[in-house]
């Protein structure tokens, strides 16, 4: 019998004294620091093609253009790739984990703005600023690749939408390196906890169980 | 500034998303990321659908001068712009010529300097509206080195050898077709291919060859820079 999408099952943290992206193991944050470090040569790319500046110091635009197609493609294609064959974990049960919200995560984010403190939050999933980052960044590399695919393949679409498409990726562009900033910035912010989380420096295994 | 940002927004919907709670039981769950996931996908597609009248309105300006020049973005394929003296600056042409020529800018000039108002568009979408071009139109250039009746098409090389392009002897001998050395009444800068580039009306800008130094009359086209990598050679806008 078919299941229902809400019967996927969603990860939950196996080692409740474990911060939950820590608890998935050593390969997620592999995954993480290898389509990190991707994207981040696409941004970088992308810099070099759209700014003058950048075009006069670098130059070989067909080059940097294959680059950043290329980048971009392998950096949205490892993060979903490398997680799905991952024990007893779906990339739709991440989908939820990060889709996911209850009353207590509006009590969280409401307490977060009237404060500027980050209050406590259940270290078994992500917490509301995370899930809120993570719905942004995914929206924004599926509107980056659609738009970077139309910009790629230009003969095969109008004129009208190759502008609307150069208008779109240059604004999403805009508005991803925000958001990695801001990822980055909570990340040194608290870098005690997310640091050795990056590197992976206890082991804690490979296999998260589903529930 | 990001933290501040991101707490904005988040009051924004915080309050929509209080009052949907108050209304459903006590801890179901309400779907604010994945409406900042569709919203996002829906502004981008509202972007690719409005982005092209949207520029239009803004004149074409709304990110071109953030990121290029005076609305352009500057493209090059070579290693960086070339430096060019134009006081030794010669337009060779040559092929199928009675009278093959290597032009200095006074001489160019002294074909006949005039201007064209016209809009500058990228194949990628862009465009630059009202621009003013100055500088010789092309049939003049052709006319006298004197064709032979063989040449019925016009190559031309960037002056670092690396970028090419070719136009029809019709295309070329159409007025509108401009060796440009100045843009809105000044000098072209070294990022618009100074000191003398092409602009074809009615093309795409890969047309428009910049830091031009060759014109080659001939019977054979050649395969311009970016045909070699799948653009059309036909680059009439559509």
């Amino acid at each position: 019998m078919p299941r229902s999408p809400k019967q996927v099952p969603i990860w939950t943290n196996p080692n409740p004294s474990l911060p939950w992206s820590k608890a998935m193991g050593s390969r997620v944050a592999r995954v993480h620091n290898v389509s990190a470090g991707l994207f981040f040569a696409c941004l970088l790319s992308g810099l070099a093609l759209d700014f003058s500046v950048f075009q006069g110091w670098i130059g070989h635009r067909e080059f940097v253009r294959e680059f950043h197609v290329i980048t971009g493609i392998l950096a949205v294609l490892v993060g979903m790739v490398a997680f799905s064959p991952l024990k007893g974990f779906r990339i739709l049960g991440m989908w939820r984990m990060f889709m996911g919200w209850t009353h207590v995560d509006s009590e969280w984010l409401g307490a977060w703005i009237s404060t500027f403190q980050r209050p406590a939050y259940g270290r078994d999933r992500p917490n509301p600023g995370q899930k809120l980052g993570a719905s942004a960044i995914f929206a924004s590399m599926v509107v980056l690749a659609a738009t970077g695919l139309i910009l790629r393949f230009f003969a095969y679409f109008p004129l009208w939408m190759r502008s609307g498409s150069t208008l779109a990726h240059n604004l999403f562009f805009y508005l991803v390196s925000a958001l990695v900033i801001g990822h980055i910035v909570f990340v040194v912010a608290s870098r005690d906890k997310a640091i050795p989380v990056l590197s992976q420096d206890q082991n804690v295994g490979d296999s998260p169980k589903s529930e | 500034m990001v933290v501040l940002g991101t707490k904005i927004a988040s009051l924004c919907v915080l309050s929509n998303v209080r009052r949907r709670e108050q209304l459903s039981s006590e801890g179901e769950a309400s779907r604010l990321p994945r409406r900042v996931f569709l919203g996002m996908l829906g502004a981008g597609g509202a972007l690719v659908v409005a982005g092209s009248t949207v520029e239009k309105i803004l004149g074409g300006s709304l990110l071109g001068t953030s990121v290029g020049l005076g609305g352009y973005h500057i493209y090059t394929v070579g290693p960086g712009y070339p430096a060019i003296d134009p006081t030794s600056y010669r337009l060779v042409v040559q092929g199928g010529a009675k009278q093959p020529m290597a032009l200095s800018l006074q001489e160019l000039k002294g074909l006949g300097f005039s201007e064209l108002k016209a809009t500058f568009h990228c194949v990628t979408g862009w465009e630059v509206p009202n621009q003013i071009f100055g500088g010789v139109p092309l049939y003049r250039v052709i006319n006298a080195a004197g064709p032979n009746p063989e040449a019925r098409f016009v190559n031309f090389y960037s002056l670092d050898g690396i970028y090419t392009e070719t136009l029809s002897m019709a295309d070329a001998m159409n007025p509108s077709t401009m060796v440009v050395t100045h843009l809105d009444r000044s000098p072209l800068s070294v990022e618009h291919g100074a000191p003398v580039r092409l602009f074809v009306d009615g093309m795409y800008g890969y047309k428009s060859i910049k830091w031009l130094g060759k014109i080659e009359l001939s019977p054979k086209p050649i395969t311009g820079y970016w045909e070699n990598y799948g653009y059309p050679a036909d680059a009439q806008i559509t």
